[in-house]
């Protein structure tokens, strides 16, 4: 019994992560037609931020993530404006697109092995633990849980009860559309691309916090963040609420799997991949398609 | 270091990356295809030649070995995803890249896992001196490279490859003249692979120790900064492309160990190729060496009897 | 003697029924019309029976054989070839290689045959140029041979299509406003030559064409459609006195009927 609520805190935890991170990637996804390989950068990025105000055991994670939420939104504005823009506007087609942002995350990340060195690094402030019934958790961990809530409501009634978020829901439903009715497109963009990303910094400030930051931290894991945006429906915000759960949930119980029949927990990734390929072959628009 | 030796490694690491750029250039240059996970094939190559050249096949079997192994990959891997849009194909590629290294990594059993795996040299048995071996690996890397090329030369100036030519720019278009678009994508991820496969194998060969970091996603990344450099498209451009990133690199190796600079030349370098790769892609697309037409006898042909024509322009 | 038939085809995209129970027959060796207004479906009906896309109800036969849900390569096997409403030309191959790739042979078009047999599809290319040729002529393209598709302009890009069209020998062949976007003379000039192909060739045509008025005098039979229906049939002057006719076009300033 007890095992089993701490798989559940587990997944949510795994999930609270992936959708921090997905949400901007299914976003601009969704909105621009390409996926952008450089939220695995984002993702980094916004961990080393966090890391300037949590390199003292006394820094505050409320202050982290907002500074990481902004800054990370800025860094993705600008690539928007220096690179993907001009790129669409010179009408570049999907690969291409796709080569920039890998070629955008690895200027990101070998920019932070440059400032910060290659070597791991951690947060000081240690997360108060505690028991809360069966399970034990950390302080860190309910911030986790709290700060994905927060992002799933929040961007919810921005989805349903703004302009901007109904104009974001449109585009990606259908571009073609989006134009006649005369919704501003640049603005619109500008704003998911700084939304999304900002979000994904705060993943990394989680993440870097929960294990270790380095310049590949966003890279790692940006494998089930996909599986988790295809899962849920490229574009599809629900989707991937429903899908980043589900991919936490397959994950902590694969593991206890695989340590069951003597694997390593390293093939923990193989699980999103098999997810991935199956939802490909079989279900191939997502649970929300 | 010997200098001619040096310059012997360079020359082989060129030709294998040629070999890996070439691939991509089927399927990228002249399909539209997005292969993101070009490292995953270069090692499915690299491995199945270090288990078959450890149990005592000659060279040229374990070649072919990689070669098919690799092809049988990229084509299973592959082609639950090529009827789906073209962005699927490179998150799968790009993924698989990953899942193969973790799946070595984490396999005890498996060709050494993490502690890598010993390769016999083709060319150790028969002679001593480094510069011999240096000089039969680049004749054998450069032997590769040329009959790849040719293969692919031919490939892409036929009705084949005009096809490719032809589904890279509209597929629905080409299924409506009457091509199974499916069946040549999966030819030329194939048949990629299997030069990917290949060029995996002569890596392991010449440098006789592989292990699962050797295959991160950064062989890809150089493999396609070499391909949009050079001239997607264009085969003299993949080698081009080549040559060309992998001096720069070697450049880049030399400032590190020689010269001491306020950042890591490394470091530098990946920022940079970053950037390169942005420039090119927004200013010129088309690379170094852009694309030519299509080259068969049917050109030629209407060339003669253009001039003829009174209009003829 | 029927070539194709179109039975009670259905088509929806989303909520909306584009094809609603549309049927049709063309007979082999006829120049068939379907007009319509803009929207009433009729691109949406070439789609469907060229197999772009997958019908919601009803069946295809064409030659007396089903090839209801066949993908598009399959049944421009059997015979028949789309010319599209908005051309979809490779833009960066040349105009003779545009019209080879819509050659019908399978001759150096395989991974293997394009590496072992290339003296054999070298010297059958050679042939194709002639026929290429021929059909280049036809349309007035002929200088143009050499230049990439994409420098092409609108008009010429249309004729290239047909021409890509009639390059693989179909029977019959599906032609989406044939004669839109280039100038009325040239436009009734496409007409005049489709007309000589089915004369001389026997070839069997579906055309679309927004303006019945373009098809008084070539076509042999036409079918109005509206609504996603087909709302009328009939010889093209018998349509155009239907009083029917004018309702459905009333949307749609046709002062030449006046
Ligand atoms: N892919 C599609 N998705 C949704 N609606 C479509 C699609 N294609 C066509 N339609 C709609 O179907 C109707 C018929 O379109 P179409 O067949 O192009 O008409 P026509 O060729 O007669 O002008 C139009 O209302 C159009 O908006
Ligand atoms: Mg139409």
């Amino acid at each position: 019994m007890g095992e089993f609520a701490q798989i559940l805190l587990n997944a949510a935890i795994t999930g609270s992560i992936y959708l921090l991170a997905g949400t901007g990637l299914t976003l601009t996804y969704g909105l621009l037609r390409f996926p952008n390989f450089a939220y695995a950068e984002f993702i980094t990025f916004g961990g080393y931020i966090g890391y300037l105000l949590l390199q003292k055991p006394d820094g505050s994670l409320p202050l982290a993530v907002a500074a990481a939420f902004f800054a990370t939104g800025l860094l993705s504005l600008f690539s928007h404006l220096l690179c993907f823009r001009p790129l669409v506007n010179r009408r570049a087609s999907l690969i291409p697109l796709m080569v920039a942002s890998i070629g955008l995350g690895y200027i990101i990340r070998y920019s932070i092995g440059e400032m910060w060195s290659w070597a791991a690094l951690s947060y000081q402030p240690v997360w108060q633990a505690f028991d809360l019934g069966p399970v034990r958790v950390t302080a860190l961990w309910l911030y986790l849980i709290g700060a994905a809530l927060f992002t799933g409501i929040g961007l919810h009634l921005l989805l349903t009860r703004t302009k901007t978020g109904k104009a974001i829901r449109a585009i990606a439903g259908n571009p073609d559309l989006a134009l006649v009715s005369g919704i501003n497109r640049d603005r619109i963009t500008f704003f998911t691309c700084f939304l999304g990303a900002g979000f994904a910094g705060v993943a990394g400030v989680f993440r870097a916090a929960d294990t270790q930051l380095s310049p590949v931290l966003g890279w790692d894991i940006l494998l089930p963040i996909f599986a988790v945006v295809i899962l849920g429906g490229i574009g599809s915000f629900y989707g991937l609420i429903m899908a980043a759960f589900l991919l936490g949930l397959a994950e902590n119980f694969g593991v206890i799997l695989l340590q069951a029949v003597g694997l390593s927990t390293e093939y923990r990734m193989a699980i999103a991949f098999l997810v991935l390929i199956l939802v490909l072959i079989f279900r191939p628009k997502g649970l929300a398609g | 270091m010997d200098p001619l030796f040096y310059i012997a490694d360079t020359l082989v690491f060129a030709g294998i990356f040629a070999l890996l750029t070439l691939s991509l250039n089927l399927e990228y240059g002249f399909t539209g295809l997005g292969n993101f996970g070009k490292v995953a094939f270069f090692m499915a190559g690299a491995y199945t030649y270090a288990v078959m050249a450890s149990a005592h096949m000659p060279c040229y079997l374990c070649l072919i070995g990689a070669g098919l192994a690799a092809g049988l990959i990229g084509f299973l891997i592959t082609f639950p995803v090529l009827r789906l849009r073209e962005d699927y194909l490179a998150i799968v590629t790009l993924s698989f890249g990953e899942i193969l290294r973790i799946t070595i990594k984490a396999q005890e059993g498996i060709a050494g896992g993490v502690q890598g795996i010993v390769v016999p040299g083709a060319f150790a048995p028969f002679t001593d001196s480094v510069r011999l071996l240096a000089l039969a690996n680049i004749g054998l890397v450069l032997f590769c490279l040329l009959f790849t090329f040719l293969l692919v030369q031919l490939l892409t100036h036929s009705p084949y490859g005009r096809i490719l030519r032809g589904i890279r720019e509209d597929e629905t278009a080409m299924q409506a003249i009457g091509k199974n678009t499916v069946i040549y994508k999966a030819g030329a991820l194939a048949t990629g692979s299997v030069i990917a496969g290949v060029a995996g194998g002569l890596f392991a060969q010449y440098i006789s120790f592989i292990d699962p970091y050797m295959f991160l996603p950064l062989v890809t990344f150089f493999v396609w900064i070499m391909l949009i450099l050079g001239g997607p498209g264009n085969n003299w451009g993949a080698l081009l492309g080549g040559l060309t990133v992998e001096l720069i690199n070697r450049g880049t190796r030399i400032a590190k160990d020689y010269l001491s600079l306020p950042v890591d030349p490394n470091n530098l370098q990946f920022i940079l190729f970053g950037m390169l790769i942005i420039l090119f892609l927004l200013y010129r697309p088309q690379g170094l060496l852009p694309e030519g037409p299509v080259k068969t006898a049917a050109r030629k042909e209407v060339l003669r009897w253009r001039s003829s024509l009174p209009t003829g322009s | 003697m029927e070539i194709l038939v179109a039975d009670r085809l259905i088509k929806d995209f989303g909520g909306l029924r584009v094809l609603n129970e549309a049927s049709l027959t063309v007979t082999e060796g006829t120049i068939t019309g379907l007009v319509g207004p803009n929207g009433s479906g009729k691109t949406t009906f070439f789609n469907v029976l060229y197999g772009l896309l997958k019908p919601d109800g009803g069946s295809i036969h064409f030659r007396g054989e089903p090839i209801t849900g066949l993908p598009p390569y399959r049944i421009y096997r059997k015979g028949m070839a789309l010319g599209f409403q908005i051309p979809r030309l490779i833009s960066r191959l040349t105009v003779l290689d545009n019209l080879l790739l819509a050659v019908r042979q399978e001759d150096g078009t395989g991974l293997g045959t394009a590496l072992f047999a290339r003296r054999h599809w070298q010297e059958k290319e050679k042939g194709l140029t002639y026929k290429a040729r021929e059909i280049l002529e036809l349309v007035e393209l002929a200088p143009l041979a050499l230049k990439p598709a994409g420098e092409l302009s609108g008009g010429q890009r249309k004729l290239l299509e047909i021409g890509r069209a009639l390059m693989a020998d179909p029977v019959m062949l599906l032609l989406d406003e044939p004669a839109a976007g280039v100038n009325p003379v040239l436009g009734r000039k496409i007409y005049a030559t489709l007309e000589r192909l089915q004369r001389e060739k026997g070839l069997t045509f579906l055309v679309i064409e927004h303006r019945l008025e373009m098809l008084l005098d070539f076509a042999h039979y036409v079918y109005l459609m509206d609504a996603g229906r087909i709302v009328l049939a009939g010889k093209p002057a018998e349509v155009i006195a239907h009083p029917d006719f004018y309702t459905i076009y009333a949307g749609e300033s046709y002062q030449w009927l006046s």
